[in-house]
């Protein structure tokens, strides 16, 4: 995860390599690959566009955290076959590709015939990469990329921005200044996110509280421990991440043999399905079954033309209705757990943590029950899967912006959007600061740390920019025209 | 999918009119209906089907992910297709049995199959805007009117001079820029025209692509590695600088260098092309060069690798290997960094009709005529002719120059293999 420490710039004392261009993009992730990706097809030149990235490429962040969560290239993520982050246009899908190298027309069919006769397709992460570097190779990404820290964004008088960038690798050179019309934030999530309970085990444990993993941070000895020598492990959080720790725990448990028993913490238990009588969310075994993060018309449907009409209060509260933590139904895992409950080696309980304890080889879990009373548990090992930080104001940068009253941040800590994407309090001064991925959580569109989410922003971003004369609109000549170029591999 | 209700109804009028009208046109005369007849089809069914979409929209408030599958979408229209087959037989439209299965069925497949990917790449918008091809331009944010000079910003104790200090050389031009002014109305009737053309010139084409693609994989996996190694491997600039000639007797300059099999060596014309052998040291008569050889893959960014010293050459591990059918590719610096030369600095002088000699790892070597030296600027590398499959072995040598990344040139040196070169067994 990005790590930025605060440095002041001191423009009195030092001077800065200046540089002109039109935008500049802080972060180098998806999000960012997502905008100028769209720019790039539009027509825009690589002189008008700086990415200030840490990361060589755009999928280093992505491919870490998938890799700390115990990820391999052939797993398969929860997206769609046509939230490609390599593309606008999402077609051919994922499923095509894949079916095409796999020369297998499986993949293509379940695309086809989701999610009524099976499972959704779902692209793997080697896929992903894959394709992001070639796209990455085609619109010129090295050629925008600045590889740095962006210290600070400050308005300039005459408007626009000026970013301040560390730049990486050079002791004692000059700090370069880009002033640029447009800055674009899309800073992703601050790392993984420990509970007080959780931070206050590590401090005080004798081990450093190495018995306690995230689920976000790099944990493989948790499974390497559970093959050799067995044991008791409590998983906190019922999304993705524990769904996919769980199968990992079980495979492993198959494979060795050896005697685990595993204690799944849900906050809130779901036995029945939920939501509206007619149209309800599917549940089961505790978990909310949901194919993505939202449903899938908060990507670009009903749902969407909602959240863009409803006041940031409402919308807040309904984003977090149907954003709330939920798990693809996926065969594998639901036979499992079944297994699992009839041969009494798991146990679902529904509560929160109050306290974890150090207990000699142990670590004691206090946890208040649902029903309200309380419970200990003692376990060997405790994987946390409570999720990611999505807290912007966590990002020293974005905590800047907002002190210096260039940003306005909402009930969820992230900056505050329009549906321009355009942050809220940059509006006045001339140019524009945008916001995408989770660092604009709460804005009208629900999912935006989605590859979908990501280029549907990017898709507005551009709308508006276009109207600044950057790049141009993706009409259906042009459009047509650059996906066959895009088709063809060929270089922009 | 995830339309709304205004977006199914925008698309399945868009569709039936750019889309649907001109295929049952076309069946309707090979078929021999009367074109009255056939206009009173497309109009029935368009209309039933708006009607439809209602209903569909009211089954998708069923679903939690207030979505429509492909499947769903696929298989309306059985339902639909009886219902308009009922009707035209209630207006007198219907004509024999068949020639309706047909024209519905037809029509049906190819909107669907429009609508799961080809309709996204005419607009990109339409699915994020729940199936709607109409949507208001947002509102252009304040432009920048003058971006000004920096240095004051970033050094404000700099002394006030007396005279204006010069503007200083702005890196992009300054010029005013044109601020488009959002499509009116009119403008915008102009644009779903032109879409409505669109979707008929590109619906041919854009279907014959996806098609060709399943077709023609083999040819795209091709066209991709080298595409992410378009980018020429080394940025060049200025011409390689001829070093002081050795002591020895320079060569004539456009005669090839006549060069002898070694007396110990057995030479063969044909051997197997299909075995990959990691070569060893490559040898150059006429620039008396001969050097081992490292190699080197992709970098990340889908350019060539190079040496870590302007002093090595190294062959390219991902394309043949040398005397294997295809292009083996040998790499050097041409411009030295400090005490080191470029190993490939005179590699320019090479003609056609030379010697270039290369040992493999397993003491066999193979010779290779040069056939063509080329000299391009690095925007224009031609990387299909450098990098593409050929039948018979063949040999490129590229020469780069390291300084200056954004122009100059690569020296590259095409060459085909004639002979393998076999050491005679001590007796």
């Amino acid at each position: 995860m990005t790590q930025l420490t605060q440095h002041p710039p001191t423009p009195d004392e030092q001077e800065y390599d200046v540089r002109r261009t039109r935008l500049v993009s802080i972060g180098g992730g998806l999000g960012s690959f997502a905008l100028l990706d769209r720019l790039r097809i539009g027509g825009a030149s690589v002189d008008d566009l700086v990415v200030v990235s840490p990361h060589r490429t755009p999928d280093q962040a992505f491919a870490q955290a998938c890799r700390n969560s115990g990820m391999g290239p052939r797993d398969r993520l929860r997206s769609d076959s046509s939230a490609r982050i390599d593309s606008p246009w999402g077609f051919p899908g994922y499923a095509a590709t894949e079916a095409r190298s796999r020369k297998h027309p499986g993949p293509l069919l379940r695309s086809l015939a989701e999610p009524v006769l099976c499972q959704p397709y779902t692209p793997t992460v080697g896929l992903l990469r894959q394709t992001l570097a070639t796209e990455a190779a085609r619109i010129g990404w090295d050629d925008m990329l600045v590889r740095g820290e962006a210290l600070r964004v400050f308005r300039h008088p005459d408007g626009g921005y000026v970013v301040i960038v560390r730049r990486r690798g050079k002791e004692g050179a000059k700090d370069l200044a880009i002033e640029c019309e447009f800055v674009h934030l899309a800073l992703g999530p601050a790392g993984p996110l420990l509970s007080p309970e959780a931070e206050e085990f590590r401090a005080s444990a004798r081990d450093g509280g190495r018995r306690l993993a995230h689920a976000y941070e790099p944990h493989e000895e948790v499974y390497r421990q559970l093959a050799t020598r067995g044991g008791s492990v409590l998983v906190r959080g019922s999304g993705i991440a524990s769904s996919r720790i769980l199968q990992r725990i079980i495979d492993d448990k198959e494979r060795s043999g050896r005697d685990v028993h595993i204690w799944q913490l849900f906050r809130s238990y779901h036995a029945e399905p939920t939501g509206p009588r007619r149209a309800r969310r599917d549940a089961g075994c505790g978990f909310a079954y949901q194919a993505f993060n939202f449903p899938k018309a908060a990507f670009g449907g009903q749902l969407r033309d909602t959240t863009r009409r409803l006041s940031e209060e409402d919308r807040l509260t309904l984003v977090r209705e149907l954003g709330a933590t939920s798990t693809p139904y996926r065969t594998e895992w639901a036979t499992q757990l079944r297994q699992g409950r009839a041969e009494g080696w798991y146990d679902a309980v529904a509560g929160e943590v109050t306290r974890f304890h150090d207990h000699g080889e142990l670590v004691g879990a206090e946890i208040r029950l649902a029903s309200g009373d309380r419970l200990r548990l003692d376990v060997d090992l405790v994987v946390d899967a409570t999720g990611m930080d999505q807290v912007a104001t966590e990002h020293p940068l974005v905590h800047d912006l907002v002190e210096q009253r260039l940003a306005e941040v909402n009930a969820l800590g992230c900056l505050r959007v329009d549906e321009r994407f355009v942050v809220a309090g940059s509006e006045e001064h001339p140019g524009a600061m945008f916001a995408s991925g989770m660092t604009s959580r709460g804005a009208p569109l629900a999912p935006v740390d989605s590859f979908l989410g990501l280029q549907s922003a990017a898709l507005s971003i551009a709308e508006v920019l276009v109207g600044q004369g950057l790049g141009s609109r993706l009409g259906p000549l042009r459009s047509v025209a650059q996906w066959w170029k895009w088709m063809g591999g060929r270089s922009l | 999918m995830t339309p709304t209700l205004v977006g199914r109804l925008q698309t399945r009028l868009l569709l039936m009119l750019v889309i649907g009208l001109p295929w049952t046109l076309v069946l309707a005369t090979l078929l021999g209906i009367g074109l009255g007849a056939a206009l009173g089809m497309v109009a029935v069914v368009t209309v039933l089907g708006l009607l439809w979409e209602a209903v569909y929209h009211a089954l998708q408030q069923l679903r939690w992910d207030k979505d429509w599958p492909s499947l769903l979408a696929l298989l309306a229209g059985i339902p639909e297709g009886l219902v308009a087959w009922a009707v035209l037989a209630a207006v007198g439209l219907r004509p024999g049995g068949g020639a309706v299965a047909l024209l519905f069925g037809t029509t049906w497949l190819l909107l669907w199959l429009v609508q799961q990917g080809p309709l996204r790449v005419l607009a990109p918008g339409w699915r994020f805007h729940g199936a709607r091809f109409l949507e208001p331009r947002p509102e252009p944010v304040r432009p920048v009117e003058s971006p000004a000079a920096l240095d004051e910003l970033l050094t404000p104790t700099a002394e006030p001079e007396p005279e204006p200090e010069p503007e200083p050389e702005p890196v992009r031009a300054a010029a005013p820029r044109k601020v488009r002014t959002p499509l009116t109305l009119p403008g915008r009737r102009l644009g779903v025209a032109l879409l409505a053309a669109a979707v008929l010139a590109g619906l041919g084409w854009s279907i014959s692509t996806t098609v060709g693609k399943e077709h023609h994989g083999s040819a795209r996996a091709q066209a991709d590695r080298p595409a992410t190694a378009s980018t020429p491997p080394e940025a060049p600039a200025g011409s390689p600088a001829p070093r002081a000639q050795d002591a020895a007797p320079a060569p004539a300059a456009q005669q090839p260098v006549k060069w002898q099999v070694p007396s110990d060596h057995k030479a063969y014309r044909t051997w197997d092309a299909a075995q990959r052998i990691t070569p060893y040291a490559v040898t150059i008569p006429r620039l008396q060069l001969q050097t081992l050889l490292g190699s080197v893959g992709l970098s990340p960014t889908g350019t060539i690798q190079t040496p870590a010293k302007a002093s090595e050459a190294a062959w390219y591990d991902a394309a043949a290997a040398p005397g294997q059918t295809g292009p083996a590719v040998l790499v050097g610096s041409m411009s030295g960094r400090g005490a080191q030369h470029g190993v490939f600095a005179q590699v320019g002088q090479l003609v056609p009709g030379d010697t270039v000699v290369v040992t493999r790892t397993d003491s066999t070597s193979i010779q290779f005529i040069v056939d063509k030296v080329q000299q391009v600027p690095f925007a224009k590398f031609p990387t299909r002719q450098v990098y593409g499959m050929t039948d018979k072995p063949t040999l490129r040598l590229i020469g780069f120059s390291k300084a200056g990344k954004a122009s100059g040139t690569n020296v590259i040196v095409y060459a085909k293999a004639v002979r393998l070169l076999q050491p005679k067994q001590a007796s």
